[in-house]
């Protein structure tokens, strides 16, 4: 049955020796997969650009410093304090510091 | 570019875009406009950490895909001397370019080591040649893919097809090998997501991240590189404790990287083959070398011990041969150091003594208990772990030493570095398709709200990785 859904693993990878290989999805999930994976990957970028402001100021520090480059560390150190202000900062934050704790046990 | 980082997160956004927008797209336009994109982005993914060995990679994937096609052509043509010149051709050409870059300073250093000792200090002019990420994998899958053609085994592949396979950027740094015979059949169709195997590849990158992110690298900066850097300054204790350390680091550092590869090419459409089935868990080391680096010891298998030294089929001494050989050049793959070649040597001696003991143990003869032969294989395999870790065959010496000296002293481990210790040895003995069960699970709810959840999981992470991380181990091979 799931051979006929799935034809390149007549000569491809055979079924089952992949880690993401689950057989018997329903028809419908397996139709709307794409839309479903859109959702996840833009609620979860979102979500990032939020809450992660330190993702962005680490990446931004760690560029080679250039004229070009100065307004983009800029712009991305003042959007890690602000957002540090409005609280957005406080997951990561508090984790650091239950991880610095932990390390110091 | 990294995988669990800021840039690589933009990049894969906009690949996973266009691979969507080129996958409807019906057609043989769709597909080659797709498979050219994939290719683009690859050489950028691979040109942004170093511009140079793009042109090596190309380079490669031309001489392997022009040397295919005249072993085919021969084949058709039934003249099987010409086929077999050609792929030895192939061979010689991967294994030079391979032994250039990876083992020309080595065997530099030996010969100028040589001519010092015969006098000569000055004989053997130094070299300094830089190896480019990832080129023992991608030759690899170049080799496979001509003595497949060879074989029979798989088509002559279009060269796009070839030159992506080759380059295609989850799995181009450090494997899984995929063989040409899973992933070229996979270029010809329309890709297919269901939302359970996304839920699936989104476990596989989360969990991966957190092996890297947390486990892999604090053992790392905390525990492994302070005491195999001094060995003589910690007691045997620590040093005990640091070497499970770095079995554990270093499972949770490659299957990592293989399971972030995986999910990240199954959210493209492609599924790639399982690299690591919970390794410490394994009875004996041969059932070891099923669930380790799966990839490349079905590779050894197939094209080394099988291929190139007959495999079991034949006198055992031979057989025992092929084993030991097959392991030591094994080892070498991996870089060229004489510690490489005794961790290879350890591990074929007792494959060797496990074949032996199969043919001649005496029946009615007790059989060992399961768990005691896994916590045999885990302490061979965290032996050779030492040699594996230690850069100079006398450093790894040096710990043995200390640690069977039995020295007290303080210990370096802390609750948590123990606690990380037993999360990754914790994860070998759990369900062994947890993933897929929660895959399933997640499918269920909608998108947004798992991508919401994994966002939390990565700001979770985001904390306890801090500024630093350690470089994946297997970047170096």
């Amino acid at each position: 049955m799931r051979k006929k859904k799935q034809p390149m693993d007549a000569d491809g990878l055979p079924w089952g020796e992949s880690p993401i290989d689950l057989a018997g999805e329903a028809d419908a999930t397996l139709q709307t997969g794409w839309r479903w994976t859109w959702g996840l990957l833009g609620a979860s970028s979102v979500a990032l650009v939020l809450f992660n402001s330190h993702a962005l100021a680490n990446w931004a520090d760690q560029l080679p410093p250039s004229a070009l480059v100065a307004p983009i560390v800029t712009a991305a150190d003042a959007w890690h304090e602000q957002a540090g202000r409005l609280g957005l900062n406080t997951v990561v934050d508090t984790v650091a510091d239950w991880a610095k704790a932990l390390r110091k046990q | 570019m990294l995988f669990p980082t800021l840039p690589f997160h933009v990049f894969f956004l906009v690949v996973f875009a266009l691979n969507r927008a080129l996958a409807r797209v019906r057609g043989a336009n769709g597909r080659e406009w797709r498979a050219i994109m994939l290719l683009v982005a690859s050489w950028l993914f691979y040109g942004l950490w170093e511009p140079r060995a793009v042109a090596l990679l190309i380079g490669s994937s031309l001489g392997n895909w022009f040397l295919a096609r005249r072993i085919a052509t021969s084949l058709k043509h039934e003249r099987r001397g010409s086929a077999k010149g050609w792929l030895w051709l192939a061979i010689a050409g991967n294994l030079a370019l391979l032994g250039w870059f990876k083992y020309a300073n080595f065997f530099a250093q030996q010969a100028a080591a040589l001519a010092e000792h015969l006098g000569m200090p000055d004989a053997v002019p130094a070299l300094d040649v830089i190896l480019p990420v990832g080129i023992s994998f991608f030759t690899f899958q170049g080799m496979s893919y001509v003595i497949d053609v060879f074989n029979g085994r798989t088509r002559p592949a279009r060269l796009l097809d070839l030159t992506v396979l080759m380059s295609f950027f989850p799995h181009l740094v450090a494997g899984p090998i995929v063989r040409p015979s899973h992933l070229l059949p996979q270029l010809r169709h329309a890709p297919r997501l269901g939302r359970q195997e996304a839920a699936a590849c989104l476990l596989l990158i989360l969990w991966g991240t957190i092996k890297k992110a947390v486990i892999a690298s604090d053992l790392s900066i905390y525990l492994v590189d302070p005491v195999f850097s001094d060995p003589s300054s910690h007691s045997s204790l620590d040093l005990l404790i640091a070497a499970y350390g770095y079995a554990v680091q270093i499972y949770c550092d490659f299957s990592a990287y293989t399971d972030m590869a995986i999910g990240l090419a199954g959210l493209l459409g492609f599924r790639f083959p399982r690299n690591f089935d919970q390794p410490y868990r394994a009875p004996s080391l041969q059932d070891f070398w099923r669930r380790w680096h799966i990839s490349l010891s079905s590779w050894l298998r197939d094209y080394l011990y099988i291929g190139a030294f007959g495999g079991s089929r034949q006198a055992l001494w031979r057989t025992c041969l092929a084993l030991l050989g097959t392991m030591v050049l094994g080892g070498l793959w991996h870089g060229a150091s004489w510690n490489f070649v005794i961790w290879g040597a350890l591990h074929g001696t007792v494959l060797v003594a496990e074949r032996l003991w199969q043919q001649v143990r005496p029946e009615g003869w007790p059989v060992l208990p399961r768990w005691l032969g896994v916590v045999i294989t885990f302490h061979i395999v965290a032996l050779g772990w030492i040699f594996f870790r230690c850069t100079e065959f006398s450093g790894a010496l040096a710990y043995l030493r200390g640690m069977a000296a039995m020295t007290g002293g303080t210990t370096q481990a802390t609750p948590w570095l123990l606690g990380l210790i037993a999360l990754g040895m914790a994860c070998h003995f759990g369900p062994r398709l947890a993933v897929q069960h929660l895959a399933r699970q997640l499918g269920r709810l909608p998108g947004w709200t798992v991508g919401l959840l994994g966002a939390f999981v990565l700001l979770v992470i985001e904390g306890f990785r801090g500024q630093g991380m350690a470089p994946f181990i297997y970047f170096q091979f």
